[in-house]
């Protein structure tokens, strides 16, 4: 079962990145991308899963970060 | 390090091609309120609002975010043109759409995020939209 790795608003830490395999340049594009997509802003909260899922603060699949890279 | 922006419409009314049709570009994204847009791993991602989005990223080869913002501009304000403004005035006001620029900008540890141009900012709070700023360091 995937894990959460982020629950937080505003951009996910280095560790967060790391847990993907990922930069955090990386990170925060795909981030961006997926908030975009749905109106959300830089500040709004997401949940971000150790299988790159995002997820908005209602538990709702909004995108996956390895999908955006 | 990167840096790119977005011009985005929403609304629980918007219809895509209207807006496509006025400004005369495909999006990237775009979807009516209720609309399945995207299916990731098998789950459904439906829009819960109509929404527009056009974004610089691959359109325009600069590191400099001005130079993106300029680029979505021209494209309401062509050759600085006005004449597309009040059609999309008119569709945002008869549809309650409303319109905001996402901006993206990723720097390296201790760099300076951008500053938005005056004159950029004037011609987009004509639309209106609002210049959202997503800016961080390594």
């Amino acid at each position: 079962m995937p894990q959460i790795i982020w629950n937080q608003p505003g951009n996910p830490s280095r560790g967060v990145a790391a847990r993907l395999g990922i930069t955090r340049d990386q990170l925060r594009n795909a981030l961006h991308r997926i908030k975009a997509d749905v109106k959300y802003g830089p500040t709004d909260r997401v949940i971000i899963w150790d299988d790159g899922s995002v997820s908005d603060d209602e538990g709702e699949m909004i995108g996956n970060v390895y999908d955006e890279i | 390090m990167g840096t790119y922006a977005g011009l985005r419409f929403s609304g629980d009314r918007l219809a895509p091609e209207s807006l496509t049709r006025i400004l005369g570009t495909e999006p990237r994204t775009a979807y009516r309120k209720g609309d399945v847009f995207k299916i990731v791993r098998g789950h459904e991602v439906r829009g819960r609002t109509g929404l527009w989005l056009l974004s610089s990223e691959g359109r325009v080869d600069s590191l400099d975010l001005n130079d993106h913002l300029d680029y979505l501009l021209g494209l309401v304000f062509p050759d600085g043109r006005t004449d597309k403004l009040p059609k999309l005035q008119k569709l945002m006001r008869n549809f309650q759409i409303e319109a905001d620029v996402p901006c993206f900008w990723h720097g390296e540890h201790g760099a300076e995020p951008p500053v938005v141009r005056d004159d950029i900012r004037s011609q987009f709070a004509r639309i209106p939209a609002a210049i959202e700023e997503d800016f961080d360091t390594d």
